[in-house]
């Protein structure tokens, strides 16, 4: 008869010293276990809850250790909250969804309503609102940063929402470099972000090049190419060389920025001749 | 959904035409333009029941609106009676011309040689006021204003003709140009209509090359005193004649094309100056004057009508600015110029993947050797520039970087032009719906199924220039006919002071007796508000 404790804590010991291990690691550890004593080991420390399976790969599955704290929390949950702590674990930082919960596990939702709540009263878990979709929540482990996909990225603050003041800030920043400096490529002004410190959080280059796209479209810079010596065209961004126009005929008129321009008509209620707008310009404009 | 616009079409085009007819010309050419407005093209006859105007009155309201050349007068060769009769239509786009008159003397002022120009002004000056005259009575007018001789004015106005800024005037009995139908309200013809569709060909043809005769006439200056001489002949013979035959006198008027031609190459000329500074204006302006007397050299005589210049050389444009400034340029001027148009062009300035791009402004200036302006180019960045300021001053900066965004990205959901441009999602859907609904985007439902689902329907936004364009325009002609309204109301409300400026004027009162600052206010609004026009005028003209 194959007893397993002592393999099991050769095996939990194993698990502890990685990230997370396959069945495969653990002999090459441990050489002198058989795969069934392993197998047994390994379903008792499931059991037990001393550790957990990770990863989708059912045919060359990973286990993980759990910590102490997060052992001493896991403690006492039963097969079905398992599951569900599994399912999410699973998902990552991208998290999941309860409808996806609902088709992975087979449990109708009001049990995994019940067990989500009592993973979040343990704090093993925790839902997150989604950039893509403000009504959906997404829960995953407590201990996990979310994705960008779910976040938006450095430019969202805490209500899902564009900082426009930290995005301003960059943009100033950004657009002075620019004309400073020529033309530059992104990499540099990554580089130049990186080094001012005017972001607390760090700025990757496509998050620098969304701001670079905003400047262009405000036609405060544009993207140029350039020829290297080696012959190799390269993306550059450069101060904006297309004049702007601040004002127009049209604008200066109180018509053009009217805001009831549509309804204005001769004779009307709303008349270019009873028009205050009008009366204050002439004010304005006294020759 | 409106999606082409005519330059001086449009219904808001014709309000503001009518409204100039009756500030200049009074209500009854007013009611007779807008009867022709309404109705089309018509007879006396069918004129004076849409109208309900005495003859005598309507005959008199046309003569003025023929004068003036608001009014187009045609022979119909084959009415429902039988016979030939007259026919009349509003020349909306002609009158609306009446408002760039000041820009036009303005601009001619600068583009004419030293030599004889205020002369020339004071001719096209008479031609603005009088419509149509001969050229003896041109020459009448003028020696009232000029102290030149008569030889010198009729020196002047060839010359004029030779440029193209004076025209005949149409022949009254001219058939009408053929109405442009849209192939879709075409008539399908039966095969039993074969002969009569032959006839109808070969009258088509027969009125084209009339018309085309005519105009081939347009800037013939020769034949004017052989024509003269001829008809005194005529006119012995014949009884019943038409009325440019009985005077025995070609008639000529100020040719508007030209005048709006040389309005663009002002305009493109100011953005260039604006862009590049220096000696760029003279530069521009050199150009174009060689490249209209290389034209005449080797047309014999007559300068083209185009819009962007062909190639010519330095010594070409440095001596045409001897001709047109006080103080002429030298090769380095030229030189610079071209240095300062390099430099901007330095790399290729993309502004987006999808093929779509805002060449840079110094590529309206090109070389081979030669130089070249491109008005047109100029023109199509001042009015996609103008178009911007437009959008961001009426809808904000938020509004403008979103408008530029799907001009250049194409079409894209609400969520991703949020993101993209960095904006909350509510405000993104606040100047998406606001330029909606002032008709500068449109929104382009793609329903995944056939019952077209709002939860399953995929929104996209769209900002094509062609519509954008018309929406402006049409907002263009509509704060003129604000304008004027208002400046009509102002008038009509200071109606006591303007009869008492009038007499004063007279003589009759003192001018003590005038409340000096009422009257004070009144000019001023009066200013303000024809410059605001001038202003807009000068916009449309971008626009159209």
């Amino acid at each position: 008869m194959v007893t397993g404790s002592k393999h099991d804590e050769a095996i939990l010991e194993v698990i502890l010293k990685h990230e997370s291990v396959t069945d495969a690691d653990v002999a090459r550890e441990l050489p002198h276990t058989t795969a069934e004593q392993r197998a047994h080991a390994f379903n008792a420390l499931l059991s037990s809850s001393k550790i957990q399976l990770v990863g989708n790969d059912f045919d060359n599955p990973r286990y993980r250790g759990f910590a102490r704290e997060e052992a001493i929390k896991v403690k006492g949950l039963g097969a079905e909250d398992m599951l569900v702590y599994q399912v999410i674990s699973q998902a990552g930082n991208v998290g999941i969804w309860t409808r996806d919960m609902k088709q992975r596990t087979n449990l109708p939702q009001g049990k995994i309503t019940k067990i989500l709540k009592l993973l979040e009263e343990r704090g093993l878990v925790k839902a997150i609102k989604s950039i893509q979709n403000a009504s959906r929540k997404v829960y995953m482990l407590s201990s996990l940063e979310p994705a960008k996909e779910i976040t938006g990225g450095p430019w969202y603050g805490s209500d899902q929402q564009p900082d426009k003041a930290f995005i301003e800030t960059i943009r100033t920043v950004v657009s002075s470099f620019v004309e400073r400096s020529g033309p530059v490529t992104l990499e540099a002004v990554a580089q130049f972000i990186q080094q001012s410190g005017v972001s607390s959080q760090p700025l990757q280059q496509e998050d620098v090049a969304s701001i670079l796209k905003t400047l262009c479209y405000d036609a405060v810079l544009e993207k140029i190419f350039q020829v290297s010596h080696e012959g190799i065209r390269v993306e550059k961004y450069r101060k904006a060389n297309m004049p702007t126009l601040t004002s127009t005929p049209l604008t200066s008129v109180p018509c053009g920025v009217c805001p009831v321009f549509t309804e204005c008509h001769e004779g009307g209620a709303i008349s270019p001749e009873r028009c205050q707008y009008y009366t204050t310009w002439f004010g304005q404009l006294d020759f | 959904m409106q999606t082409t616009i005519c330059p001086g079409k449009g219904p808001e085009a014709a309000t503001l035409g009518l409204k100039l007819v009756e500030w200049n010309f009074g209500p009854l050419c007013k009611r007779v333009v807008k009867s022709l407005v309404h109705h089309g093209r018509q007879s006396l006859k069918e004129l004076r029941s849409t109208s309900e105007l005495k003859k005598d009155a309507l005959q008199l309201a046309l003569m003025v609106l023929i004068q003036q050349n608001c009014v187009d007068v045609n022979v119909q060769p084959l009415s429902p009676s039988g016979k030939e009769e007259y026919t009349y239509e509003a020349n909306i786009p002609r009158i609306l011309q009446i408002i760039r008159i000041p820009l036009f003397l303005h601009i001619i002022d600068h583009v004419l040689p030293k030599e004889h120009r205020e002369v020339k002004k004071i001719v096209l000056q008479t031609l603005f006021h009088h419509g149509r005259m001969t050229v003896d009575q041109i020459v009448e007018h003028a020696l009232q204003s000029s102290s030149s001789t008569e030889d010198v004015l009729r020196d002047c106005i060839r010359d004029l003709v030779h440029r193209r800024l004076i025209e005949r005037a149409p022949l009254c009995s001219l058939p009408p140009a053929p109405d442009t139908v849209h192939v879709r309200a075409q008539k399908r013809r039966s095969a039993n209509r074969s002969h009569d569709d032959e006839e109808e060909g070969a009258n088509l043809i027969a009125r084209a090359r009339e018309r085309r005769n005519q105009s081939s006439l347009r800037f013939c200056w020769d034949m004017n005193e052989d024509d003269a001489s001829e008809s005194k002949r005529r006119k012995k013979k014949r009884k019943h004649e038409d009325m440019e035959n009985a005077s025995s006198a070609i008639l000529w008027r100020v040719n508007f094309e030209e005048c709006n031609r040389r309005l663009y190459n002002s305009l493109a000329i100011d953005l260039f100056e604006k862009h590049v500074g220096g000696a760029s204006r003279k530069v521009v302006e050199a150009i174009l004057y060689a490249d209209e007397q290389e034209a005449e050299l080797s047309d014999g005589g007559v300068a083209p009508i185009m819009h962007d210049s062909s190639f010519v050389s330095q010594q070409d444009v440095l001596k045409a600015s001897k001709e047109i400034h006080a103080v002429h340029l030298k090769a380095s001027d030229i030189k610079e110029v071209l240095e300062a148009c390099r430099d901007h062009d330095a790399g290729d300035a993309v502004l987006t993947a999808h093929g779509k791009s805002l060449p840079p402004l110094s590529s309206c200036i090109q070389t081979n050797g030669n130089i070249r302006f491109r008005t047109t180019e100029a023109l199509r960045i001042a009015r996609h520039l103008s178009l911007l300021a437009i959008i961001e001053q009426r809808f904000g900066s938020s509004a403008r970087r979103v408008w530029n965004m799907l001009y250049l990205g194409g079409q894209m959901e609400q969520k991703a032009i949020a993101t993209e441009s960095m904006l909350h999602n509510g405000e993104a859907r606040e100047v998406l719906y606001a330029m909606l609904r002032n008709g500068f985007v449109t929104l382009q439902d793609v329903p995944r199924n056939a019952d077209r689902a709002p939860s399953r329907t995929f929104y996209t936004w769209r900002a094509p220039l062609d519509m954008a364009t018309i929406r402006a325009t049409i907002m263009l002609y509509r704060t003129a006919n604000n304008l004027l309204s208002r400046m009509a109301h102002e008038t009509s409300t200071n109606s006591e002071l303007l009869r008492r400026v009038h007499l004063v004027n007279q003589g009759r009162m003192d001018a003590s007796q005038l409340n000096a600052s009422q009257l004070h206010k009144l000019k001023a609004t009066v200013r303000i508000t024809e410059s605001a026009l001038i202003d807009i005028e000068s916009q449309i003209a971008i626009f159209s």
